[in-house]
């Protein structure tokens, strides 16, 4: 790989098209590793014989939430067993304050490095990325306020969190994509 | 019979393990097109501390040898596992070794609501310290030093009859207490009748 760190997970947290998805890319194609995401454990699970494999997918095509327990379990599987000696970049993870508590045990447990990046962006902007990339339906404008309110509800108390473990790396994601990533990888690289 | 959940609560040494091979045989023979699904949390744990392969397994064959609590998310990675692997809504479902906390049982709680089991029987055996102590004496496993043996019946007076309370509070639960000084036939006995499996 072209850079080297020391963090064996990398966290990206951050509002609706704050950009989590383009730097979390950058690092995996500059640093290595794995993409964490529930969406692909849904899909890997409905390749699955069992009978959780066709309940899960039900439930995540029909737009309910992970079950609490199962995100848990996922996440504690793929730290501890699955990619206990890889590089994981995690997109969307511990975005509820006892997920964040969840995700810091293990890690101190494992006394494994992990490192969480908070791309800062005002909710003006959100709106305005949102309604430019329209995406998919989560980009619509109902959907967009919707995410804010529990972004503020939920998130910004993991987000305290983690800066209350000195893990927090504050980044203004309003600057341009490669000087987000300039900055990134600037902390990585330390 | 309809699929059952049921949940063996009770100190080291009271026979949990014994019970349930007992009680997976008589279900099996009452109900025998039903698959019966059996999840011990502490027999897993022996089997990974005994690999020492990774890190996780060395750091939880040293709290078993302390007697200390594994912590809740590697016990929950070991029942997710077995559940995602085995469990469907049909099932039979037999649990030991978890829920310890309250908090276990709210996560298990969420996991059984997943698997459309709202109905929950708990058989809680009932063991005094005395003979809790006596018993595992002249059991002699590894991992059963005076030191951790008092350090588990310890976090089980802590930790686990808080989630017997929640049992009792519980919906659609019904909470068996059954006198686990009974020798192993007599607990066995005791258990058959409460679940009606004579």
């Amino acid at each position: 790989m072209e850079y080297q760190t020391n963090y064996q997970s990398i966290v990206f947290m951050g509002k609706i098209a704050s950009g989590k998805g383009t730097q979390a890319e950058y690092v995996l194609k500059h640093f290595g590793g794995t993409l964490y995401s529930n969406g692909n454990k849904v899909r890997e699970s409905a390749q699955q014989p069992h009978a959780f494999g066709q309940k899960i997918k039900d439930v995540y095509e029909g737009g309910y939430l992970i079950p609490e327990w199962v995100a848990s379990y996922w996440m504690t599987h793929a730290l501890i067993s699955e990619h206990q000696s890889e590089r994981v970049v995690f997109e969307a993870v511990a975005k509820k304050p006892d997920e964040a508590i969840l995700f810091h045990e293990i890690h101190q447990w494992i006394d494994r490095p992990y490192i969480v990046f908070n791309l800062d962006i005002q909710d003006d902007l959100v709106r305005e990325r949102s309604a430019q990339r329209a995406r998919d339906v989560v980009d619509s404008a109902k959907s967009v306020e919707k995410r804010l309110e529990e972004y503020q509800t939920y998130t910004t108390k993991s987000i305290e969190f983690f800066r209350s473990k000195g893990t927090l790396i504050d980044i203004d994601g309003s600057q341009s994509p490669a000087e987000v990533q300039q900055h990134i990888f600037n902390v990585l690289q330390k | 019979m309809t699929p059952k959940t049921i949940i063996f609560i009770g100190p080291q040494g009271s026979g949990k393990g014994t019970q349930i091979e007992k009680l997976y045989t008589v279900i099996a023979e009452h109900d025998p097109s039903r698959r019966i699904v059996d999840i011990q949390t502490g027999r897993r744990f022996r089997a990974l501390a005994a690999k020492r392969e990774t890190f996780a397994d060395k750091k939880i064959a040293e709290s078993l040898d302390s007697g200390e609590l594994q912590p809740d998310f590697i016990t929950h990675l070991l029942w997710g596992q077995a559940m995602l692997d085995q469990l469907d809504p049909k099932a039979h479902l037999l649990v030991d070794g978890f829920p310890r906390t309250a908090h276990q049982a709210r996560v298990l709680d969420n996991a059984l609501a997943f698997f459309e089991r709202e109905k929950v029987v708990v058989i809680n055996l009932e063991t005094p310290e005395p003979v809790v102590r006596e018993r595992m004496e002249s059991r002699a496993r590894a991992d059963d030093t005076p030191e951790s043996i008092e350090t588990r019946l310890k976090w089980y007076r802590e930790d686990t009859l808080p989630v017997l309370d929640f049992y009792r509070n519980r919906e659609n639960t019904v909470v068996h207490d059954i006198d686990g000084t009974l020798d192993i036939d007599g607990v066995h006995q005791a258990i058959c009748e409460a679940l009606n499996l004579n």
